[in-house]
């Protein structure tokens, strides 16, 4: 088999006493969507900071393709191919929706190379693939919640990541919006991105993984494939609450 | 549907005309204004010459300050400091090393941003406030600093040589210099915006954290801000010294200078390239009409338009000419 894509070794993040994260241990395959749940508070973005390098974890490894980034800031590891869309829009404030995409493809995994037009018509097809491309004049203020969640997968998109990591790109938005972008995720997953994602909306998310992780007070307690998942008694006590796992 | 989104992409560079036909109108205002700045000096007096070229320099002084705080969205309160450098740059090598007064310039600016390099590294690794409060600290300790050195003509001072020149030359001279100064700013501040640099200034001023995500070195471009920033100020500190033909600490690292030039900034508009001019020319324009109309309460007049303008332009005068900002 070949190697994971991204490989954590015990990871482990605390807060003074608070484990946010503890000792996680999971080997994420290339080309897959894993769908990460658990309760609130679980753990789930902290991982993702962990991952991103936007927080240093206390313990433990981050393997990216074969290569320890433990250490490495944030922006090393956009270079090396980690995209992350954020859970609570972080849009570059004072910038247009399309300086917004210019922005991360002139500074992504390929952003050395680009000039500032080609960055930007770069961007520009990237806004046209999430439908976002008559709005690239619009202001932040000026965006929907649905439209600034996209621009985030946008701007992600736009660094051309080997690995992307999506927090609740979904929550807020209703059914036919939802619909959307789970289409897209499939499509962008279609094209070999693998896919960090991070969903309370269930359906969504047990319909477009290859696996699931579950985390519980920042600990790992099951990692596998969607269908088994929904089984196991100790995520239904964990995530859905006890009264779920008796026997109807 | 690759061929449908590349058509519209060539029609959104088409499109750019637009943006390019406003930027044409820019240039030629510009152009127009600097043809004004060479014409008309020539019939005004010394006393207006002396109101203009500090209408440069505080125009030079506003946009230097621009990058830092407008474009890259970190407020330094103590940029005077760099200004102080480049001064007594000119005043040690000139008077010391008898070096000419147009090389010294550009070693101002140099030193300037080394200082910069080196008080930006540790600094700007920190986000937000702290940064502001340390650049004020480090004002003062330079000011100190000078104020104590032998080399620097301690509280003393420096005295230049009076220049060969007849004083209504001198003047022209200066002024046209302190336009040479302000010129080369603002080309370098277009220059910034639409590069590469400028993407991630404005970045790291939108959401730092998301800048970082996005790949860039966040500390790298803040130093590098804070050093474009020292560079100009420096050069303009440097064609104050020979100005005035003396220098002093107090005089050179001065915070009534530098709130004049942040209050410039502001009230012109941050960010933007002509936010800085035109707040400079509107503010000392008023405070220069003000002053000679209410002799005693200048300040208080001044203070007053200033709220004014703070209340209803919170993005400055440059927010009445364009609609891009919302």
């Amino acid at each position: 088999m070949s190697e994971p894509l991204l490989q954590l070794k015990d990871l482990s993040r605390h807060f003074g006493g608070v484990a946010a994260v503890e000792d996680v241990d999971v080997e994420f395959e290339k080309g897959t969507i894993t769908g990460l749940i658990g309760p609130n508070g679980a753990g789930k973005t902290t991982l993702l900071q962990l991952i991103s390098g936007v927080q240093m974890p206390n313990g433990g490894k981050i393997i990216f393709k074969g290569e320890d980034i433990t250490r490495k800031k944030a922006h090393e590891r956009a270079r090396l191919g980690i995209g992350r869309a954020f859970q609570v829009v972080q849009p570059l404030t004072g910038m247009n929706v399309a300086e917004n995409v210019t922005t991360a493809a002139l500074f992504g995994r390929n952003g050395a190379t680009r000039s500032v037009r080609e960055a930007r018509k770069f961007g520009l097809d990237i806004l046209n693939r999430v439908g976002l491309f008559a709005k690239r004049k619009n202001y932040m203020s000026a965006l929907t919640l649905a439209d600034s969640k996209r621009l985030e997968l946008a701007r992600a998109l736009a660094t051309e990541p080997e690995l992307v990591l999506l927090d609740e790109v979904m929550a807020g938005l209703n059914q036919s919006e939802v619909a959307m972008q789970m289409d897209l995720l499939r499509s962008i997953n279609a094209a070999g991105l693998t896919m960090i994602v991070v969903e309370h909306v269930m359906k969504a998310i047990m319909a477009i993984s290859d696996a699931i992780l579950v985390l519980h007070h920042g600990r790992k307690i099951e990692f596998a494939p969607p269908n088994e998942v929904a089984k196991n008694p100790e995520v239904i006590k964990a995530y859905l609450g006890a009264r779920y796992a008796e026997p109807v | 549907m690759t061929d449908r989104l590349s058509a519209h992409a060539a029609g959104e560079i088409a499109g750019s005309a637009g943006e390019g036909r406003s930027k044409v109108i820019l240039a030629l205002a510009l152009a127009g204004s600097l043809l004004v700045l060479l014409i008309v000096p020539q019939y005004l007096n010394s006393y207006w010459l002396r109101v203009l070229t500090q209408v440069l320099m505080i125009a030079a002084l506003a946009s230097s300050w621009n990058v830092m705080a407008g474009i890259c969205g970190y407020f330094s309160f103590g940029n005077v400091v760099f200004f102080g450098i480049g001064a007594y740059t000119t005043a040690v090598l000139m008077s010391r090393f008898d070096v000419p007064f147009l090389l010294t310039i550009p070693l101002g600016g140099i030193l300037a941003a080394i200082f910069a390099c080196l008080t930006g590294l540790p600094l700007l690794r920190l986000r937000g406030h702290y940064f502001a409060i340390a650049t004020l600290g480090i004002n003062l300790g330079m000011r100190e600093t000078a104020s104590n050195l032998e080399w620097t003509g301690g509280g003393k001072g420096i005295w230049l040589q009076i220049p060969d020149m007849e004083p209504h030359a001198f003047s022209l001279y200066v002024f046209y210099m302190m336009s040479a100064m302000l010129a080369i700013t603002v080309a370098g501040v277009i220059l910034l915006l639409r590069s590469r640099a400028g993407y991630a200034m404005r970045a790291i001023r939108g959401n730092e954290t998301a800048a970082a995500v996005l790949g860039i070195d966040t500390t790298f471009y803040k130093v590098l801000a804070f050093a474009i920033s020292a560079l100009f100020s420096g050069m303009v500190g440097s064609i104050y010294i020979f100005w005035m033909g003396y220098i002093e600490p107090g005089q050179a690292f001065d915070m009534s200078l530098n709130i004049q030039f942040v209050m410039a900034g502001l009230m012109g508009g941050l960010g933007s390239v002509i936010g800085p001019l035109l707040g400079a020319a509107a503010l000392q324009l008023f405070s220069e009409l003000i002053w000679s109309h209410f002799l005693q309460i200048h300040l208080a007049v001044l203070g007053l338009l200033i709220i004014l303008v703070v209340l209803f332009l919170p993005n400055g005068l440059v927010s009445l000419f364009s609609r891009r900002r919302k």
